[in-house]
Order: C-alpha cells, then sequence, then structure tokens
C-alpha cells in the first residue's frame, strides 16, 4: 500500500519534471534533484493536488519539498 | 509558430498545458514593457503570436482597494492597441478584465460610481471598441469562465501566496483548451454542417410510435429541454452552421411533425438539407455532401443513438461523432459549453452568414432539377444494353444469391437458396427473369431479377442490384413478365410489396409503374394489379 503511493508520487513529479522516473526514488528531494526548482515545486504541487484531490495549504506547499514528504501528506 | 505568453502574474503552469505549440514565457511582469518596447522580444520576429494573459487585481494595485492611485488597466489597453498596430503579422490573444470578487469592498459598491465592479465594466467597454477595430487581437470573455466553473473552483489563495500563482489547475486546463479554440474561431476553422437525428435528439420518444403531436416536445420538464435544444440550434443557424436532418423514419411521420406539432422551433426552412428515410446514415451523409457540395471533413454528427454513433465513426471517420449526454436536462447546457466552441467556434460573423441555409437550400433545389432534368439524356448517352434471360439454368446460383443479399430494391425480400431457384427455373409454374446490365462504361453482369408465379399470376420476387438503381432498367422486366404472363391468358399482372425495415426506397415502385393498390394486408403488405 505504501509502495504504490510511493510509486504514484514519483510517477507525478517525473511527468512534470519530463525526467525518466530511473532518476527518482523514495528519498528524492528538492536537494537531490536539479530540475526540481521552485517553479517546478509549484507545478508538483498543483497537480498533486488535482490527482489525488488533497488540498495543500501555504506551510504544506512549502514543507513537502521531498518524495517522503509528499508521500506523507496522503495519510 | 511560436507564441510568447506575457503577463504580470505567474503563468507558467500554464505553458506546458498549451503544448504541442511552442510556448515561451516573457520575463516574469515585464507584460506592459514587452508589449510597448518596440525593441523587445514580443516584437522580434521570433514569436507570430502573443498571449497577454494578466490578473485584473495585480494592474488594479491599490485602486483595488478604493486607493485613489492611478492604475495600469488603462495602459494596458493602449499598450496593446498600440502593439496590435506596430505589429500587423502578429495575432494578440488577450481577455476582459475580471478582478477577484474579494474586491468587493461592501454592499455600497452596488450604487459607487468608483467600485471595482463599475470599473471593470468601463475598463471592458474601452477594451471591445479596440478589438472591434484591431483585426488581429483577439479577445476571450473571462468572466464566461468565471461564471460557468465558478471562481471557487478556478481561483487559489494557497498557490497566488505560495509562488504568484493565480489559478488552480482545473483553470489551466480551462484556459488552454478555451486559447486553443479561439484560435481555431478566428482562423475560420469551424465546421459547417450539423447532422442531426430526431428521435430521442430533436424531440423525446419515437414519432412513429408516439404520433407528431404526443412527442415529447413543450414548454413543461424533459418536452423543454429538447425545445431549448432546438433554439440554440436556432441561434447556431445564424452563425453559418447548415444544420441537416438525418433520420430513420417513415418521411410522412416527420413531414406532420413539422406541418401539425406547435411546439417545434425548428421549421423546414431551418434544414439546409433533410434525409429521412432507412437508408444507412453514412450513405446519406456522403449523399448530402455530395449535394452541398461540402467536405464530410466539415460535418459534426449529433445522435442519441450509440450504434449509428459507432457506424458512421468507423465508415467516415472524417466527421466528428461527439458523445450525447446521458441526461437529457444536460442536453442544452452540453450544446452550448461543448459542442458549439469545439466545433463551431467563429469569431466574426458575416451577413452571408446569417442567411447561408437559405443559399443552401436554393442550390439543393437547383441540383435536384439539374439533375433530373438531364436524367434522360444522361441515360441515353450511358448506352446501355440489356438482356434478358428467362429460365437460365446457368445462372441458378446468382439468382439464390441475389434473393440473399439485396435489401433495398427488393419488394418482398424472399430470400431463396439454390434448390428453390432451381426448381423454380425447372417447374412450368414459375418463371425467373434475370437481366444482364452493360453500358459504355463496361458490363455490371446479372443485376436485376425477377421471379414471375405463372400460376398465381404475381410477381413473385422483384429486385435489383442499387448499383443500377436510378437507370431505368426495371420496365424491361416488368415488361417481360407482363409478356409471360399475357402468353399464358392472363388478363392483369399482380404485384406485391412486403415492406421491411430497409426497402422503403420501392415503397412506391408499383405506383409508379402504373399499378393500381388492390389490398392491403394487416403486416403492411400491398397488393396491386396492372391490366396487361
Amino acid at each position: 500500500m505504501t509502495d504504490g503511493r510511493v510509486q504514484a508520487v514519483i510517477s507525478l513529479i517525473a511527468a512534470e519534471l519530463e525526467i525518466p522516473q530511473t532518476k527518482l526514488d523514495a528519498s528524492s528531494s528538492v536537494d537531490t534533484v536539479p530540475e526540481w526548482d521552485s517553479m517546478a515545486h509549484l507545478n508538483i504541487c498543483l497537480a498533486f493536488q488535482e490527482r489525488f484531490g488533497v488540498t495543500l495549504d501555504l506551510e504544506s506547499i512549502a514543507a513537502a519539498t521531498s518524495v517522503p514528504a509528499l508521500v506523507a501528506l496522503l495519510k | 509558430m511560436k507564441t510568447l505568453l506575457l503577463s504580470n502574474i505567474n503563468m507558467q503552469p500554464l505553458v506546458g498545458l498549451l503544448k504541442p505549440s511552442e510556448v515561451v514565457c516573457g520575463e516574469y511582469n515585464s507584460l506592459l514593457m514587452d508589449l510597448v518596447d518596440p525593441a523587445s522580444r514580443a516584437s522580434s520576429d521570433e514569436f507570430d503570436r502573443v498571449l497577454c494573459l494578466f490578473d485584473t487585481d495585480a494592474l488594479m494595485g491599490d485602486g483595488a482597494f478604493g486607493e485613489d492611485v492611478p492604475d495600469h488597466c488603462a495602459r494596458l489597453i493602449d499598450a496593446i492597441q498600440g502593439f496590435c498596430a506596430r505589429n500587423p503579422g502578429k495575432i494578440v490573444l488577450t481577455h476582459t478584465f475580471c478582478a477577484s470578487s474579494d474586491r468587493w469592498l461592501n454592499f455600497a459598491d452596488i450604487l459607487n460610481p468608483q467600485s471595482i465592479r463599475a470599473r471593470e465594466a468601463a475598463l471592458n467597454e474601452q477594451l471591445v471598441a479596440v478589438a472591434r477595430k484591431t483585426a488581429n487581437l483577439l479577445l476571450i470573455d473571462l468572466d464566461i469562465i468565471m461564471r460557468r466553473q465558478g471562481e471557487a473552483a478556478l481561483v487559489s489563495p494557497t498557490f497566488w501566496y505560495a509562488g504568484r500563482i493565480r489559478y488552480t489547475r482545473q483553470m489551466f486546463r480551462t484556459l488552454a483548451t478555451t486559447i486553443a479554440q479561439a484560435f481555431d474561431a478566428y482562423a475560420n476553422r469551424a465546421r459547417k454542417v450539423l447532422v442531426l437525428d430526431l428521435d430521442n435528439t430533436l424531440w423525446g420518444g419515437i414519432v412513429g410510435e408516439l404520433g407528431p403531436i404526443d412527442i415529447v416536445l413543450s414548454e413543461e420538464g424533459q418536452g423543454r429541454c429538447f425545445r431549448d435544444f432546438q433554439r440554440a440550434l436556432k441561434a447556431l443557424t445564424r452563425s453559418g452552421v447548415l444544420l441537416v436532418i438525418c433520420s430513420k423514419n417513415n418521411p410522412e411521420d416527420v413531414d406532420e411533425v413539422f406541418e401539425r406539432n406547435k411546439m417545434m422551433v425548428l421549421g423546414r426552412d431551418d434544414f439546409a438539407a433533410m434525409r429521412v428515410n432507412w437508408q444507412p446514415k453514412p450513405e446519406n451523409m456522403v449523399d448530402i455532401a455530395n449535394t452541398l457540395d461540402l467536405g464530410i471533413d466539415s460535418f459534426v454528427f449529433i445522435d442519441d443513438n450509440p450504434v449509428e454513433r459507432a457506424l458512421v465513426a468507423q465508415t467516415l471517420p472524417e466527421v466528428a461523432v461527439p458523445d450525447f449526454p446521458a441526461k437529457i436536462e444536460d442536453l442544452p447546457t452540453w450544446f452550448a459549453r461543448e459542442i458549439v466552441p469545439r466545433y463551431f467556434g467563429k469569431y466574426t460573423i458575416s451577413a452571408e452568414d446569417r442567411n447561408k441555409t437559405a443559399q443552401y437550400q436554393a442550390n439543393e433545389v437547383r441540383r435536384t432539377l439539374s439533375s433530373t432534368l438531364d436524367l434522360d439524356t444522361f441515360l441515353a448517352e450511358l448506352e446501355i444494353e440489356c438482356t434478358l434471360y428467362v429460365n437460365s439454368p446457368e445462372q441458378i446460383s446468382r439468382a439464390a444469391q441475389m434473393t440473399q443479399k439485396t435489401n433495398q430494391f427488393n419488394l418482398t425480400t424472399r430470400r431463396y437458396e439454390v434448390p428453390d431457384i432451381k426448381r423454380f427455373v425447372e417447374s412450368e409454374d414459375h418463371a425467373v427473369i434475370l437481366l444482364d446490365y452493360k453500358d459504355r462504361f463496361g458490363s455490371e453482369g446479372i443485376v436485376g431479377l425477377a421471379i414471375v408465379d405463372l400460376k398465381a399470376g404475381k410477381i413473385d420476387t422483384f429486385l435489383m442490384s442499387c448499383r443500377v438503381i436510378g437507370r431505368k432498367v426495371e420496365d424491361r422486366i416488368l415488361d417481360k413478365a407482363a409478356e409471360l404472363l399475357k402468353a399464358r391468358g392472363f388478363s392483369k399482372m399482380i404485384g406485391e410489396f412486403i415492406p421491411t425495415r430497409k426497402n422503403a426506397l420501392v415503397a412506391s415502385f408499383y405506383d409508379k409503374q402504373g399499378f393500381t393498390p388492390s389490398q392491403e394486408l394487416p403486416d403492411g403488405t400491398r397488393l396491386y394489379e396492372r391490366v396487361l
């Protein structure tokens, strides 16, 4: 179940960043992925809201800058 | 084709959605500078389209909160006008001013001539006036989008404060679709013909069952859904779209609806062509395309029946075949929001557009007329040669095959196997007449068949291949049948028509061949007689 969520988040991020999923793993973050800049992060958050039906608030957008943090928002 | 996207807010999330066209974002908040500066990137040859998608609140600045400060809105209108004039080869797309409803300050706003709403209305009046006289400016109505989907679903305070992104993903998607549709409308890429089914599409129920008055069409409930749909269709004809009926029905039933049902918004004059018959719809649509002299790729087909839609979509892939709404109350909304902008978008409507239906109706009449006038000459020039075979043992399998396959020009649709035909050929009681056709273009082979019952004096089977319909060779078979019956001492010949779903084409065949109706059976079978 957890793996499914991780995979879904990774696939969403890869699509938004237009990079192969293989460049991401369960611990990827803005610090480890060069394409994941602040603008790309907002795009990821917009897509995340739409895909998972989760409404993000200002704080979580600022904090959820890694795969584990985004996955945590799905719980 | 390359597009530059200018804004005073963060519109980056739109870029990916506008693909596959190549879109580049201007510098953040460089909107006014880019438009005004003749040396800017926007003015360069690199781009032939400029999107100017601004945020009204941000342009108004503190003016949006009632402060008496000069805002940038009027400057933007001037800048757009100047840019369009300096760059006649570029198309500029922009939208109306649409401030956030949060800029409503109090109930007094409605009376206040300086309120944001009043300011917005005045600005839009100016902007529309500029758009009217600026051929390369394409203006879209942002307020319509906000009203349809709601500000709450389209505007996001979270992303605004997180990164100057005003809109949600839903809004970016809607903007992308609307922009693409607006450019199509501007380029006159709209489709031209809307082909409509009748039963459960223009009215509720089946006219053949309910009758012309009791079909569901009224000012109440479901009937009103269909009536409103008809109203919207009528409005569409004024933008130059041709309406066409393509319906499997008896033409008399449909005639009655037009003549007697007062709830019909659409009249015969609103249609450029009508095909009410039992032929497959793709055939009718090809025929309509030929008659109107318009490509089938300019057709849209609306029919509630998924089987008909699938057949058209499969056989004529150029025709647009949208799904029909699941709930009938969605029909008028679906039409206004999805069908019109998607297939019939127009940015300018000419006087000619408003009268297009009448123009095409005249064409259809002329064509029908000229084709009948020329038919005899045409037939004479074909140099038709027919050979008749009576009881030919060599053609038995072809005769059996024709009774199995022929549906339309088939008076009785009796299916026979080879042994049946063999029996007819060999017996004294029946005669099997076959017609072999050729003309100067070549031979069609055996294309006509009659089986004459020489005991009853009756034509048991009469059929023709569709390939030679309209060439007037039917008479020759009938003449032969008459000759055979006369030789047996009959003074009259009996014809029979058994209606099926597919043979409406020949429903009045015997009437036209000089037969008189003698009897009608409860199942619809009609008997005819002709004196020999």
